[in-house]
């Protein structure tokens, strides 16, 4: 109650300014008047009672001012006179402004960057009924487990399953490429999403006799149709069978969103081949903790693994089961599920930068306090507040960085897609909300504060006398102990910018590092002159014959083509994808613990030849090795060492077990190890290879291949007929673009580089920064010591003694400051190495080179105010004062 | 006349409560009515009467509109509101009970130590 009434007064006062001020004039006028009436009756003379009057009521501007401030109304008051006067200052040093502000914008707009993109990937909410009770599992299920999963937890109010994957859609005659997600019945009550147009997906269209029916997203309803309310009842073609489209509903899933749902009944005809596993989400009921859910799927899963193995669960299998766990984590908020490393190393980058940007900024306001000394000395004279002054210099910084927070803002729309390219492979468009608009308010205000405090509270300890005396600073007793301060803190924030940017160089180091490590493996086969382009027939609804067909025809007509020395294809592209098949080799005793796991591939015959993998021992596959002749392989020389201990395994066998368990798998050849991807132990890949021929592959790794093609000269020519050799055979097959195997290669590695790009961007920046703040600060220190430079030369001291001391000076912050920063950087780089490959984060090569590097750049800012100091002519130095 | 006295800090709130209590007033109605019912024995600066009477409003314990004075002017009258008139009440049972202590302690004599 009192704090509304005393919230509509100050409104009164401040809103309503002049209202406020015209009746206090009346009111005090009354008073007055009133008074000296009173006197005048009581038979003072006119002149002597207006006298009086005056005297005993005092002064009457005190007693407004006072008024003013009882209700409050000065606070806006003074607040409006600091901006003005801020401003004023501000547009008087364009020079420094500018430079605070973008210096401010590029930290402030970085972390902005930053936090919108956490923002949008990891903390909001999906905009879906009380999304903090979704759970997902942490594991992918076979569509049958899920079904009896679902049937049997009593966890959940509501489960559902749900996969995504490419599709191509035909609508109207016309085919597109649409991301399809696959959800069961209950997919859209679980999550709590009406429909926006016509009916969500319901559990009767989950049958298996059920009409088909699709919901398309918002999204491509809006970007394919226009948002035209007559896509009711349309039917649009998937693998050449015709769905009806019954509704449109927002998406919300995670990253990233599908265009079309189909109820998972469909999933069987309409997924890719190897795509057999789906994704499982339940609405925890409000009673039961996260904890007592997990045990019971647990409990439910091992169970159904226990059945579908029957009766012969050998003890060792059955351990296996009791040994698998389910977990759940929230599945309520956006697209990641955790801060993926890159994220938070660059996380840790921006903050670094926002630190020196605070730092260089304090620094330049460090020596604008000193040159606003007399000012300050005038205005504290005449008797302005300590606080007040205080309150003046922080509404400076803060009106400061503003400012630069609103420039940061636009870098930060920029950055922030740059970022999101670096942190995930699915870019979101960040979309900036009022939660960013709020975090870059207050890190500007904060920054503000953080930068100008310190200095505000040195500018206004001020020794009165010397400072107005002589209008700059007197080298008298005390004020001379203030400057010996003040200079401390900025030979401080000197030291503590030259070890942030030693931090960020040698992270960037690592980096670059890592990357020549990366360049130079040998990734095991040879990369160049090597044409790639995928194949998907299943997409256009080829069945396996069919499949196998087009491949041998188009192989045909490839190997046929001028200027190829061999065609041919396997299902795995190399460096973008991984098969892992478990292996059973008879006569191999395995470690209970032991990683049988084989990568595996499908290929075509001349597949070493074309990637330029030795083959070491046997054949290669020929087209006699059919789907019903014998299986065989070829396997890896590692996978020879491992199981057959370096023996010629050629005509020897093993068994592929696990899902696609398979009969005894003749060797037939022996071919040289090569690189599935760069960091495969990070992964966790299996060094030991197995290639199948492409007829003898299990189901799942059918549906699609990548073409290969090694070329004599100018793959340009060829990449072009490779395509129209493609189209001539069906020209409705869904193919790739064709790329350079090359290309994939380095493709994998693209992250490292715009890590690399990002944190040298920043380290030079921050390097930049702490070069003009060293420059500054002993710039500003030679300005303070002409006096005493003078004496000394006067007393004999050469050029050479002037030019040495101010060197030292400056080497000696630059020590501190490569100390610093080396102990930072041995602490923080840490978080680096995942990223590193066959690099240590402690890699003394690195950290010396940069701290040298950092030395000679220091030596330079120090240079140029050294040169100065010995120019002093101690006659005009001495006379100076 | 008696001496007048200074106002104790704090007690000028007092007094305008207790004087818009008995009848809404303009401010110089406020400065007679003390002057008044205190007999000349309070000295009140007049113009720190005003900005006390600000801050009273603003703290929602009077408040005040305008009216015509005796003599047909127009002046500012402040009225007691329902809070300043717990306030006040509060505030006297403080006063009165401070004023008692205070004269026990002052009133002591050695022998009753």
């Amino acid at each position: 109650m009192r704090f509304w009434s005393r919230l509509r007064s100050w409104l009164g006062a401040t809103v309503r300014r002049s209202r406020m001020e015209s009746e206090m004039d009346a009111e005090l006028r009354f008073h007055t008047e009133a008074y000296a009436q009173d006197l005048i009756r009581a038979g003072v003379p006119r002149q002597e009672a207006m006298r009086r009057t005056r005297l005993e009521f005092g002064g009457i501007e005190r007693a407004k001012e006072e008024c003013r401030e009882a209700r409050g109304a000065n606070l806006i008051d003074s607040l409006v006179q600091d901006l003005r006067f801020g401003l004023r200052m501000l547009r008087k040093t364009p020079g420094f402004t500018v430079v605070a502000v973008l210096t401010l914008a590029l930290g402030i707009g970085a972390n902005t960057a930053i936090f919108s993109l956490i923002d949008q990937v990891v903390l909001r909410w999906l905009p879906v009924k009380n999304p903090e009770q979704l759970f997902e599992l942490k594991q992918d299920f076979l569509i049958p487990e899920y079904e009896k999963l679902s049937a049997r937890t009593h966890s959940f109010s509501g489960i559902f399953a749900s996969d995504e994957g490419p599709l191509i859609a035909s609508i109207d005659g016309v085919s597109q490429n649409v991301r399809g997600k696959f959800v069961s019945g209950t997919y859209h009550s679980v999550m709590g999403i009406d429909a926006l147009l016509g009916r969500a997906i319901t559990p009767q269209d989950d049958q298996p006799a059920s009409p088909l029916v699709c919901v398309l997203s918002y999204n491509y309803w809006k970007t394919r149709f226009a948002l035209s309310p007559e896509v009711l009842g349309k039917t649009i073609t998937l693998k050449r069978i015709p769905i009806t489209i019954v509704g449109v509903a927002p998406e919300f899933g995670r990253e990233p969103a599908a265009d079309i749902l189909v109820p998972m009944a469909t999933h069987l005809q309409l997924a890719m081949k190897d795509n057999d596993t789906v994704h499982i989400i339940g609405r925890l009921k409000p009673e039961l903790s996260e904890k007592q859910a997990s045990a019971e799927l647990t409990l439910i899963y091992q169970q159904i693994l226990t059945e579908s193995a029957g009766s012969n669960l050998t003890p060792a299998q059955q351990r296996l089961v009791l040994e698998k766990k389910i977990h759940l984590r929230p599945a309520g908020r956006g697209g990641l599920y955790r801060f993926s490393t890159q994220l938070r190393i660059v996380t840790a980058v921006v903050g670094m930068v926002l630190l020196i940007a605070c730092a260089n900024v304090a620094n330049l306001l460090l020596a604008r306090g000193t040159a606003r000394q007399r000012e300050i000395a005038v205005r504290l004279a005449i008797g302005a507040g300590r606080w007040r002054l205080i309150r003046q210099l922080l509404t400076e910084s803060i009106l400061l960085a503003l400012m630069a927070g609103c420039l940061g803002l636009l870098l930060a729309f920029w950055g922030a897609q740059l970022l999101s390219a670096l942190i995930s492979e699915h870019p979101t468009p960040v979309s900036p909300d009022l939660q960013v608009l709020g975090f870059t308010a207050s890190v500007s205000i904060l920054t503000g504060i953080g930068f100008g405090l310190l200095p505000a509270l040195r500018a206004t300890r001020v020794n009165l006398a010397p400072a107005l005396k002589v209008g700059r600073l007197g080298v008298g007793g005390s004020s001379l102990r203030a400057v010996g301060w003040r200079w401390g803190l900025g030979k401080g924030l000197v030291v503590s910018q030259i070890g942030l940017s030693l931090t960020l160089l040698i992270g960037a180091g690592l980096l670059l590092r890592s990357l020549q490590n990366l360049s130079r493996v040998n990734v095991g086969f040879d990369r160049e002159n090597v044409l790639v382009m995928w194949a998907l027939p299943t997409m256009a609804g080829y069945d396996i014959p069919k499949e196998y067909r087009l491949y041998w025809q188009l192989l045909e007509r490839l190997n046929a083509l001028p200027g190829v020395q061999s065609a041919s294809l396997s299902r795995l592209q190399l460096f973008s994808g991984y098969w892992a098949r478990p292996v059973s080799v008879p006569g191999y005793a395995a470690g209970t613990k032991e990683d049988l796991r084989v990568s595996c591939n499908t290929t075509a015959p001349k597949f070493f030849e074309t990637m330029g993998i030795p083959l070491l021992l046997g054949r290669d596959f020929t087209p006699a090795d059919g789907a019903t002749a014998p299986h065989v392989a070829i396997v890896s020389e590692s996978m020879v060492r491992q199981y057959f201990r370096g023996e010629n395994p050629v005509g020897r066998h093993f068994r592929f077990a696990g899902e696609d368990a398979t009969g005894d798998v003749e060797i037939v050849g022996v071919a040289k190890d090569i690189l599935t991807e760069f960091r495969t132990q990070q992964y966790n890949r299996s060094p030991h290879a197995a290639y199948i021929p492409f007829t003898q592959a299990p189901p799942t790794m059918t549906g699609q291949a990548v073409i290969e093609v090694r070329t004599a000269a100018n793959p340009g020519d060829i990449a072009a007929a490779m395509r129209e050799a493609a189209q001539a055979l069906d020209k409705n097959l869904p193919v790739g673009s064709v790329e350079t195997q090359d290309e994939i290669v380095s493709r994998s590695l693209d992250r490292d580089r715009s890590l690399l790009g990002l944190t040298t961007f920043f380290g030079l920046i921050a390097l930049l920064l702490a070069s003009i703040g060293l420059y500054g600060t002993m710039s500003h220190s030679v300005g303070q010591r002409t006096k005493e430079i003078g004496i000394r030369m006067a007393l004999g001291a050469g050029r050479q003694n002037v030019l040495n001391m101010v060197l030292g000076e400056g080497m000696l912050l630059t020590l501190f400051g490569i100390s610093a920063g080396l102990t930072l950087g041995a602490a923080v780089t840490r978080l680096l190495s995942s990223q590193l490959y066959n690099l240590s984060a402690a890699d003394p090569l690195t950290f010396t080179v940069l701290s040298l590097f950092l030395i000679l750049v220091a030596l330079l800012a120090t240079y140029i105010p050294a040169r100065r100091a010995t120019r002093v002519d101690p006659m005009v130095a001495l006379r100076y004062e | 006349m008696d001496k007048q006295l200074d106002l104790l800090q704090g007690t000028l709130d007092m007094l305008i409560l207790k004087a818009v209590s008995l009848g809404p007033l303009h401010g110089y109605g406020v400065l007679l009515r003390i002057q008044q019912i205190s007999k000349d024995r309070l000295e009140i600066q007049q113009g720190s009467l005003y900005p006390a009477l600000y801050r009273l409003e603003h703290q929602g314990w009077i408040t005040s509109e305008w009216g015509e004075s005796e003599n047909k002017r127009k002046a500012k009258y402040y009225r007691l509101t329902a809070a300043g008139k717990r306030k006040l009440q509060t505030e006297t049972d403080n006063w009165n009970r401070m004023a008692n202590v205070m004269a026990g302690i002052l009133g002591t004599k050695p022998e009753e130590v």
